[in-house]
């Protein structure tokens, strides 16, 4: 519980409105590290799994590399809260899209797999997915205002 | 919305970056707000009403009175 409180308090930053350029460090410097810790931890992960631990710290090891990406998840909701009103909008929009078409394209596809016997593919591709699909959106959304 | 923000700004000689740190948004927000293709909040609004010393309807102005 005391970790789910430290995560909300670290996304409840209520700083105010600020001009981009005095932000954009810290988050770059956040995410950058969320980013960093991730690549040691997978890498430690695989290097870990490949050495056939016990089989009680399989499951632990191999969930490890979600650990750092929470911390990149926040530092990304933590960049959002200090955005200005229109790039909120404009994030808001592409995390909309990205849902949805995310939504979309992995039911469709799970009727494919169940009904016309096309190939599984793993959960993991949800992730790159979305983040095509919210570049992909928050890039055009940018371009309604520019 | 139509405004009269590009002729305040010039009458206040504020570059639109100027503008945008006052208002603590985005040089392109200020730019949006500027052409018309955002409109504002109405804290946001407030605030440029108040950098301006005008009130908000002597600054922005609906595309049409149709209600």
């Amino acid at each position: 519980m005391s970790l789910i409180a430290y995560f909300m308090s670290m996304i409840n930053d209520t700083t105010d409105p600020q001009p981009p350029a005095s932000f954009a460090r810290r988050y770059y410097i956040e995410l950058g590290s969320a980013m960093a810790a991730y690549g040691v931890v997978l890498i430690a992960s695989v290097s870990l799994l490949q050495r056939h631990p016990d089989p009680h710290w399989v499951a632990p090891i191999a969930i490890a590399p979600a650990i750092p990406a929470c911390f990149a998840l926040l530092a990304i909701l933590r960049h959002l809260q200090r955005l200005d009103e229109l790039h909120q909008r404009i994030m808001l929009d592409a995390c909309a899209f990205a849902a949805g078409s995310v939504a979309i394209i992995t039911f469709a596809y799970g009727f494919l797999e169940d009904n016309a016997g096309y190939p599984h593919v793993s959960l993991i591709f949800v992730l790159p997915l979305t983040a095509l699909m919210f570049g992909l959106a928050a890039a055009l959304a940018a371009r309604r205002y520019a | 919305m139509k405004n009269r923000l590009r002729v305040l700004r010039a009458e206040h000689s504020l570059s639109q970056a100027d503008l945008a740190n006052r208002l603590g948004i985005a040089r392109q927000t200020a730019n949006a707000l500027e052409t018309g293709k955002y409109a504002p909040s109405l804290p946001l609004a407030f605030k440029i009403a108040k950098l301006f010393d005008r009130p908000i309807e002597a600054i922005f102005e609906p595309e049409s009175e149709d209600r």
